[in-house]
């Protein structure tokens, strides 16, 4: 009887050790230890989560950073806010990098320049416009502004500084997501379509990269503390206010100093808490795995727990906006039956 | 003693379970598409114009195609319009343009089919090619998103206004396995079939008041012409990892798309791969059946690992591709 349990545990262990051989993780990125002088490119960097990441790679790590903006006057004021002594290690580039590749491209090869020939290292896609509106008052100019910013103009970024990571044989390129790519929210049907696109784009695009050596990093931040959030909250609708109120909030520094490690890391995906946590096992989908832990954790997650939590989420949601309507005394003709 | 009571908790949990996961919302299942106003975009070729013949021939529907290229639109007529020549109304209008000219081609099927609003609207039209993302040029980015996402937001826009007043209707979004999986040269395709799904899952709970109900299809690789114009410039990369998938017929996947828009659920899969897929992507989707709840539930943990193993498979073929390219250098 003992001998057929200790055979047993021999076994399994064999066993377990052959999968974990099998399904150990694609790649294994170099772990970033030394940022100093490194040449870190933030889009939007001139406020919210992209400023508080410039004053951390300029602060504590010593990096060169070069941020790209649309509006001057912010990009002013974060200069003077992030750089008073006129760093040579900050440079501020007033560019959209929604309009034009060409804009892009020029201005990722003046920042080199400026960064006495260092080719790009890292690449933040931070830049974004987000606000929540339901989908038939959100106009079809305003559908495609949101992309052309949210998706293109990561695109663009990303196509720009790549030659030079390639030329250096490693690289690694963030893009920021959001909660709201990971599962879609009334509100949100133009925001959570770009930030999908951007998980696409990430998936496929490592696939493509990974034999360069460079790695890429999907941010998922809930509500961050940001002006960008108060201008959102100014307009957004009951419903969405409804649902966002069961996330938290965080702050942009917490954020940015994860999506640093992360970076750091060259982990695929950066998620924040455990609802973040969950949210990422949830909707890891074919995502590749970067440490043994991420694979077991999503593999336990999935078989069953957060797939349910998730449904109550989105049960509760789905009454929310019934009820939402309800509450606006309008008599909607066919009423969804709430069993 | 103590057996039934553990077995009666057990019982009342499970229950208990089952009202708080029960389905969100129950579409109608609509028995009959007779003389339902039915609007196809892309519907000149493919899978479109395959939904179009069943649509016609098998449920007597009344069909607006809306596809760019006139001359394939008149192919189309000719082939599908035996005899069925008022129930179908082929527009030529570029859906990724101008959301004005999409509108008026909307309105212009209404009243042509007897002032009926748009009962189902299928978005079908979509470019795609394979092509890593240094050769795929701003222009193709851009051309890509046009047609793939925002012509599928601009017709949505356009027929959503007419279902509110029907009080009823289906959206279906085309999307396709690249929509769930992310893979190598499919850069800019990939982004647009996911930004889909985040367009349906936002969607479909801002209509689910207005009892009109999403449905995504991921169709596998199918037997098109557009399918077989996007072989001749594939990456081998893809290729090679396309052929772990298989090829299954245009009138096939028209078949179960039309299934589910019946039904209202809001994913169409196709094959055992595809149902894996499913529920290993279903992420934060809504439900339509408890039983979609339990077999997600127990196959994603499964569905994951044997996600991962493939992925091994596919980063190793490009990888193997690069050796050899360096090798001949």
């Amino acid at each position: 009887m003992l001998l057929a349990i200790i055979l047993a545990c021999i076994g399994a262990f064999a066993l377990l050790t052959i999968l974990i051989y099998l399904y150990r993780p694609l790649y294994h990125p170099k772990y970033l230890e030394d940022l100093y002088d490194c040449h870190v490119v933030i889009t939007g960097g001139s406020s919210g989560i992209g400023k508080e990441l410039a004053r951390l790679f300029l602060n504590e790590y010593g990096s060169r950073v070069t941020i790209l903006a649309r509006n001057s006057e912010r990009l002013e004021e974060c200069r003077r806010d992030l750089s008073p002594n006129l760093s040579e290690r900050l440079l501020c580039l007033s560019v959209d990098i929604s309009q034009s590749y060409e804009e892009v491209e020029n201005a990722i090869q003046h920042a080199i320049r400026h960064h006495q020939d260092k080719p790009v290292d890292i690449l933040i896609n931070s830049a974004a416009i987000f606000y929540a509106r339901p989908f038939d008052q959100t106009k079809p100019e305003e559908f495609a502004e949101m992309m052309r910013i949210n998706y293109l103009g990561s695109v663009y970024c990303t196509q720009a500084c790549l030659p030079s990571m390639k030329r250096r044989g490693t690289g690694r390129i963030v893009f920021l997501s959001s909660q709201a790519g990971q599962l879609g929210v009334f509100g949100y049907t133009s925001y959570c379509s770009t930030k999908y696109a951007l998980k696409g784009l990430a998936e496929s695009l490592q696939m493509e990269l990974e034999r360069e050596n460079i790695y890429i990093t999907l941010v998922f931040p809930p509500d961050t503390d940001t002006p960008g959030l108060k201008e959102e909250n100014k307009s957004k609708p009951k419903e969405t206010q409804m649902i966002i109120e069961t996330s938290g909030l965080l702050s942009a520094e917490q954020v940015a100093k994860k999506i640093i490690q992360s970076t750091r890391k060259g982990s695929f995906t950066c998620s924040y808490g455990i609802n973040g946590f969950l949210l990422t096992c949830l909707t890891c989908g074919a995502q590749p795995v970067t440490t043994k832990t991420q694979l077991t954790s999503s593999i336990v997650q999935r078989s069953g727990s957060s797939y349910c939590i998730s449904t109550v989420f989105i049960g509760g949601v789905g009454m929310a906006c019934c009820q939402s309507d309800l509450c606006n005394a309008a008599q909607p003709i066919h009423q969804v039956s709430i069993l | 003693m103590w057996i039934i009571i553990f077995a009666a908790i057990v019982i009342f949990i499970f229950f208990v379970l089952l009202y708080l996961l029960r389905p969100v919302y129950r579409p109608e299942c609509l028995l009959t598409l007779r003389d339902v106003h039915v609007v196809i975009t892309g519907g000149s070729s493919g899978i479109g114009k395959e939904l179009a013949r069943q649509l016609l021939n098998e449920h007597q529907a009344r069909v607006t195609i809306l596809a760019r290229n006139q001359q394939r639109l008149d192919e189309c007529r000719q082939d599908l319009a035996l005899g069925n020549n008022e129930r179908l109304l082929c527009l030529s209008v570029d859906v990724g343009q101008s959301y004005a000219d999409i509108e008026k081609a909307i309105q212009q099927a209404c009243q042509y089919h007897g002032n009926r609003p748009v009962s189902i609207l299928i978005n079908n039209a979509g470019i795609f090619y394979a092509r890593t993302f240094e050769e795929t040029t701003t222009d193709d980015f851009e051309k890509m998103v046009r047609i793939n996402y925002l012509g599928v937001v601009f017709c949505t826009k356009a027929c959503l206004a007419s279902m509110r007043q029907h009080g009823s209707g289906r959206i279906v979004l085309v999307s396709s396995q690249a929509g769930q999986i992310g893979v190598y040269g499919y850069t800019s395709y990939c982004s647009t079939k996911f930004a889909l799904k985040g367009l349906a899952e936002s969607l479909q709970m801002e209509l689910v008041r207005d009892n009109i109900y999403v449905t995504v299809a991921y169709p596998p690789d199918t037997d098109t012409p557009g399918f077989a114009e996007e072989k001749k410039t594939m990456p081998i990369e893809t290729r090679l990892i396309n052929d772990t998938s298989g090829v299954v017929s245009a009138a096939d996947v028209a078949k179960k798309i039309i299934i589910s828009t019946q039904k209202g659920s809001f994913s169409c899969w196709f094959g055992i791969n595809g149902f894996l897929l499913e529920c290993l992507t279903s992420g934060a989707q809504p439900i339509t059946s408890i039983l979609e709840l339990i077999s997600q539930c127990l196959t994603i943990g499964l569905a994951r690992i044997i996600i991962v193993g493939l992925l091994n498979t596919f980063y190793s073929v490009v990888t193997r591709k690069s050796l050899k390219n360096n090798k001949t250098k």
